[in-house]
């Protein structure tokens, strides 16, 4: 063992799940110092990293496709099935906002850590996390309400603080709408943005405090061929995909979408990280909650061959759901049904970013 | 003139190839095997190069890096690597459901020192597919076991100093959950 130069030791360490590769530092020192590497680190949270999305079809069970399977041409998908009403509200950095009915949950789905935080009625929420150091990160969550019904109110919940501090930026606009529920909010650029019923985004930049709104395009440019930091939307009769460009401010067309992605409500790039999650002892998680960030971990962590309960479908089985609609499903064909969201991270690697363009591709 | 090579069939040439390993052993392969391992074929290539009007076919290639046991199970695991592959010329799926069934019964037969052994011998070879799959299958047998076991798969001693090691499992509790038996 100890002839293993360092470079075949990675190549069999980096095939390990997330999970055993952090049992693995207990093993010798020089297996504590070799993984505790941050090139190693990174590497193996790409390696990890998956497409993580739910459906319409089933709204309470969540998929997981595996963008770097050991085998690639093996791309099994499975899936868990949460509670009722338990949902996944927003997903940033390999952290992930639910709502477990009481309060809200920031969770590592990896590491098992949670932080429960109180909170009040929302008519929006996001998280956003910004890393401080390779493990502690500093963890917003933002809040809107609707004021008066003419504006917004915005609250933000910061781990610095583990408190709610209510901002003094109130945005009126001229239509108010309703937020899209059906899509997550994405975090880019220090700014979240969610999507609205009218057909907009509501951006709220975290550090500034300053919100605006991005309009929908009228016609959309062609070709599509530059893409750093965006998120897609796709849009009424036709099923054009577009996405928002957000270091251009410009919108995309990158392609027209089938059926298929209408039954899927949202889905993001996880990669999965060892972020600290600075807690506060919460009396009583019950233990609906518990076995739910169980469930979240053996899908998401773990990256083992799940067990039991769990779902293990394909890539076409689940094509195949949604396939009964024909070509163009109908849902599609009045006003806005159906809003995708995608979110590349700014730190993600091109290769990370081409698995998630394949995949698209691959559903379409 | 001996050497009426460029036949057209490269994996049925009847060329050998003479391979002495670090504890003197002499095995003899053919050229289709040993162009499998890119360290074998960069020396044959080189020598070739040099020798361009000698041409002879019973190159011996030194190498003093592998000894006999782990190159007689690489040749095994090579030639049937080719065997499986010309086989299945024209059906990728076929081919690769039986490397698998092969790569399944091979590890019947391999003990977990061989697999390091296996390594170092494919990556001095610099024999790709091996090396890949040895390293797979390592990672396969660790997956989700406890640290003890990985220890003992390994043949390693914990070096750390008391409580180090406590420290460590304690931060990462976590990962110690659901570890399957051994």
């Amino acid at each position: 063992m100890e002839d293993l130069c360092d470079n075949l030791l990675d190549d069999i360490l980096y095939r390990l799940p997330l999970k055993s590769v952090v049992t693995c530092k207990s093993i010798s020192k020089r297996f504590n110092t070799f993984i505790s590497d941050p090139g190693f680190e990174s590497k193996l949270s790409l390696h990890n990293s998956c497409i993580f999305h739910c459906t319409k079809d089933c709204p309470n069970f969540y998929f997981k496709v595996p963008l770097y399977p050991p085998n690639s041409d093996k791309a099994t998908e499975s899936s868990v099935k949460l509670p009722r009403r338990f949902k996944v509200l927003a997903y940033c950095s390999g952290l992930l906002l639910l709502f477990p009915t009481e309060g809200v949950l920031v969770l590592n789905p990896v590491t098992k850590r949670h932080q429960i935080i109180d909170i009040c009625h929302y008519d929006a929420i996001g998280l956003a996390v910004e890393p401080i150091s390779s493990s502690l990160h500093r963890i917003k969550v933002v809040r809107i309400s609707v004021s008066n019904g003419d504006s917004y109110q915005f609250d933000i919940f910061s781990s610095d603080t583990m408190s709610w501090r209510r901002s003094s930026t109130k945005f009126t606009c001229m239509v108010m709408s309703n937020f899209n529920n059906d899509a997550l909010p994405i975090y880019s650029h220090g700014t979240l943005h969610w999507i609205r019923k009218c057909n907009d985004i509501l951006a709220f930049d975290i550090e500034k405090e300053e919100a605006r709104i991005i309009e929908l395009p009228l016609n959309l440019p062609l070709p599509f061929e530059y893409w750093t930091s965006w998120f897609g939307v796709v849009n009424g009769e036709n099923g054009e995909f577009c996405m928002y460009d957000i270091a251009t401010h410009k919108w995309r067309k990158i392609g027209i979408v089938w059926a298929i992605l209408d039954s899927i409500r949202a889905f993001v790039p996880f990669v999965p990280s060892l972020a600290e999650i600075k807690t506060t002892p919460w009396p009583d998680v019950s233990t609906r909650v518990v076995q739910s960030i169980h469930k979240l971990s053996l899908l998401l962590g773990a990256g083992v061959t799940l067990k039991k309960d769990v779902l293990q479908l394909n890539v076409s089985q689940v094509r195949g759901s949604s396939g009964s609609h024909g070509r163009c499903c109908p849902l599609l064909s009045s006003r806005l049904r159906f809003l995708l969201l995608l979110q590349i991270d700014q730190g993600a690697s091109r290769s990370l970013r081409h698995a998630c363009l394949q995949f698209c591709r691959s559903l379409w | 003139m001996s050497n009426q090579s460029e036949s057209p069939n490269p994996t049925s040439s009847s060329n050998k190839i003479t391979l002495k390993t670090s504890d003197n052993e002499v095995f003899e392969v053919e050229e289709a095997v040993a162009m499998k391992f890119c360290t074998v074929k960069q020396y044959f290539d080189d020598e070739n190069n040099n020798n361009v009007t000698s041409g002879t076919s019973t190159t011996l290639i030194p190498l003093p890096n592998v000894e006999s046991h782990p190159l007689a199970i690489l040749i095994t695991y090579c030639k049937k690597h080719l065997e499986i592959k010309a086989n299945n010329a024209d059906n990728k799926k076929e081919m690769e459901i039986d490397m698998e069934h092969y790569e399944r019964e091979f590890l019947k037969n391999v003990m977990p020192q061989e697999l390091t052994e296996l390594i170092l011998a494919a990556n001095y070879l610099n024999f790709k597919e091996a090396l890949d799959f040895f390293c797979r299958a390592v990672a396969s047998a660790i997956q989700n076991k406890s640290v003890e076991y990985v220890r003992k798969f390994f043949g390693l001693e914990s070096d750390f100093k008391p409580g180090e090691e406590e420290k460590l499992r304690e931060e990462f509790a976590w990962s110690f959950e659901g570890v399957d038996e051994d």
